[in-house]
């Protein structure tokens, strides 16, 4: 069971607000980032979205961008991040989504990614940079086509019509609301607002909630109980990683009692 | 929305994250309303000609054009504009539009700082706050520009991330734009990006290619065989050629050959080094590697140090319409020079580029065909690149001095 079914069998099954971890292929070196994910599995994440490493990632923020540039500077590429997680699916059971942007995919070709992804088994993607307009290359049909779910993004700034179109575009099971202005890894106040909005969009959209960019604790996730169905920790978990490089520990570790912790 | 307007050909379109949705779609409903409007252009025309100092003379260069014995050769000379280069056209357009639409402050990213200098003057001229993002490399090179754009008022930010080059400050302005739509409008530098940026830079760049279709019909009475360009991310370029589009005019575009094209230091995009990708949201020709990352570029000139091309010059290019080449590092040192002997005017680094080509094509055709040259801009913000090359030894005494004296002061 893969892709949209596993997906829509987590949320269906699973009671509470469920944890999506972050993690950059190839941050901070290829082999790491295997043992980040399977450690994130094991620790309670409930989905883990793995980012291709790339030159320009225009929606993501400093902490986030220079991880890519450390996994570009490691000479990661995208074939080696999909070995990896083709390792990674032989040992653990949790969802993995792709996030990339659309040029990694569009240079490794859109049709031979999404297959790769179905044959390794992998279960969907998030593109930052593919709005519903563009047509050209229609991932959101690609992965429809093979039971990938294909995640769209909402923000707080598009109007409630647009919640609706964004949502519409593929079968996916859920979406993902970005929390606030801006890009991944600053701080966010729950405030009631960003929660009616969750709500919102969880009406517009008939479809699970996933909620993301600035969340680091558990407060946070326990503030989404009753709106979101899922929350993103992105950023966090990468500062968590530089931090204990920076003093000697395994961050392996380190991120897996973080995780223990949140999900406690 | 249709589909044609946002694209050219296959190229163009609008890959934004969804965050920027609003802004663009306000940004294009004003363009769009507001380009046609009889008010906004009597003032934008009001601006060109007091405060740009339009029209730029076509100028007939009698010395080179003897020396060389083939083609007449004009020059434009979009480098007499204010701040010395045409990046202000666009500039002055897009900030009246941001006035009018009710905004604040200007954003803007550069690599020369020549779009720097131009945003951070119209933002002045306006009376709009103004921070421009600038790679940290960028501002170490290019520093008088970064120095004029402060005087004018304008924060210079400086990008650390990535190759901390041109393209790293394109997205660090975005991002900044996701974080303060409301009173921020982002005022793109070239005629690439997302919809609407490349139509709307355009149309604010054609007026290069207005004047010189009217002054060369006046001084000829005919029109030109041959219009050359420098191509960075195609605001000259394209605002030269846009009105000679549907005309038996040759269109050559000249990219930045770097230290050659067997070498892996260049900006070449077009002659089968750059594949379709896309970046930075838009679709177009970009030099990437097997994975889809951009390769980091190198020209002599800052302002062709880049890795994509504008949408519109991609189309056109597959069309057939126009043509590509590029002109090395040393040929490009070597037209400045060259100009400035025979002419007594000194073209920018990016412009030398398309000189270098008309002195190629100049010599091989007959005394009665015509060459327009697009000057782009001037080479004064140059000198800290070509003094060492004009006359090392004492750039770098006077360098030294320099040194001394500002020590001796501050001591
Ligand atoms: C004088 C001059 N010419 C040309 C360019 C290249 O840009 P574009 O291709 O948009 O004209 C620049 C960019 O900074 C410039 O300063």
């Amino acid at each position: 069971m893969t892709g949209i079914t596993r997906l829509e069998k987590l949320f269906k099954d699973t009671p509470g607000v469920k944890l999506m971890t972050h993690v950059v292929g190839g941050f901070p070196d290829i082999q790491t980032s295997k043992k980040l994910i399977i450690e994130m599995a094991n620790s309670g994440s409930d989905i883990i979205e793995v980012q291709l490493p790339f030159s320009d990632p225009i929606a993501d923020g400093p902490v986030i961008l220079a991880a890519n540039y450390t996994a570009l500077k490691n000479d990661v590429r995208t074939s080696d991040v999909l070995s990896m997680l083709e390792e990674v699916r032989k040992e653990i059971e949790t969802p993995l989504l792709v996030m990339s942007y659309m040029n990694p995919l569009f240079a490794y070709g859109f049709e031979k990614f999404f297959d790769k992804m179905v044959s390794i088994g992998l279960d969907g993607v998030i593109i930052p940079d593919s709005p519903p307009e563009e047509k050209d290359d229609d991932p959101a049909a690609l992965c429809d086509e093979r039971d990938l779910a294909y995640v769209p993004l909402i923000a707080p700034t598009i109007g409630d019509k647009r919640i609706g179109q964004v949502a519409a575009v593929s079968k996916s099971p859920f979406v993902y609301a970005v929390l606030r202005l801006g890009v991944t890894g600053k701080a966010t106040n729950l405030e009631d607002d960003l929660l009616d909005y969750i709500d919102t969009i969880r009406k517009l959209s008939g479809k699970y909630v996933a909620a993301g960019f600035g969340i680091k604790d558990k407060s946070q996730l326990e503030k989404l109980k009753g709106h979101a169905d899922c929350g993103v920790i992105g950023s966090a978990v990468i500062r968590l990683i530089n931090k204990s490089i920076e003093e000697k520990h395994d961050p392996v570790k380190a991120v897996g009692e973080y995780i223990r912790e949140l999900t406690s | 929305m249709n589909y044609k307007k946002r694209h050219f050909g296959s190229y163009g379109g609008r890959y934004i994250p969804e965050v920027l949705y609003p802004a663009f779609e306000e940004l294009e409903e004003a363009y769009f309303r507001l380009k046609d409007d009889p008010d906004f252009i009597a003032e934008l025309i009001y601006l060109q000609k007091h405060y740009i100092g339009r029209p730029t003379p076509l100028y007939f260069a009698e010395n080179l054009t003897s020396d060389l014995g083939g083609a007449k050769l004009y020059f434009k000379m979009e480098g007499l504009a204010h701040t010395g280069a045409h990046k202000i056209n666009n500039a002055v357009g897009q900030a009246l539009l941001a006035k009018k639409m009710g905004k604040k402050r200007l954003i803007a990213e550069t690599g020369a700082g020549q779009h720097g200098l131009a945003t951070a003057a119209a933002a002045a001229k306006m009376g709009l706050e103004c921070d421009v993002f600038m790679g940290e490399v960028d501002m170490a090179r290019q520093h008088p520009n970064v120095l004029g754009m402060g005087v004018f008022g304008a924060r210079v930010i400086p990008v650390t991330d990535g190759s901390r080059t041109l393209t790293d400050a394109v997205n660090a302005a975005l991002k900044n734009w996701t974080e303060r739509v409301s009173d921020t409008h982002y005022l793109l530098g070239s005629a690439l990006g997302p919809h609407p940026y490349p139509a709307m830079v355009r149309d604010f760049q054609s007026v290069i290619g207005e004047e010189v279709k009217k002054d060369i019909l006046e001084i000829e009475g005919r029109l030109p065989d041959k219009l050359i360009a420098c191509v960075g991310g195609g605001s000259n370029s394209i605002g030269l050629f846009n009105t000679f589009l549907n005309d038996d005019v040759e269109l050559i575009g000249v990219e930045a050959g770097g230290e050659g094209p067997d070498t892996q230091k260049h900006a070449i995009r077009m002659s089968g080094n750059g594949r379709i990708g896309i970046v930075q949201a838009y679709k177009s020709y970009f030099l990437q590697d097997d994975n889809g990352s951009l390769k980091t570029t190198h020209s002599i000139s800052a302002g062709l140090d880049y890795a994509g091309i504008g949408p519109e010059l991609a189309h056109l290019a597959d069309e057939g319409r126009i043509k590509f080449t590029h002109a090395i590092d040393s040929e490009v040192l070597d037209a400045v020079k060259m100009t400035a002997r025979r002419e007594g005017i000194l073209p920018a680094l990016e412009s030398a580029h398309a000189l270098a080509e008309a002195f190629k094509q100049a010599p091989k055709l007959s005394g009665d065909s015509i060459i327009v040259v697009n000057i782009s801009g001037r080479g004064d913000k140059d000198l800290f690149i070509t003094g060492p090359y004009f006359d090392g030894k004492n750039w770098k005494a006077f360098l030294q001095n320099e040194i001394k004296r500002l020590s001796g002061e501050t001591s």
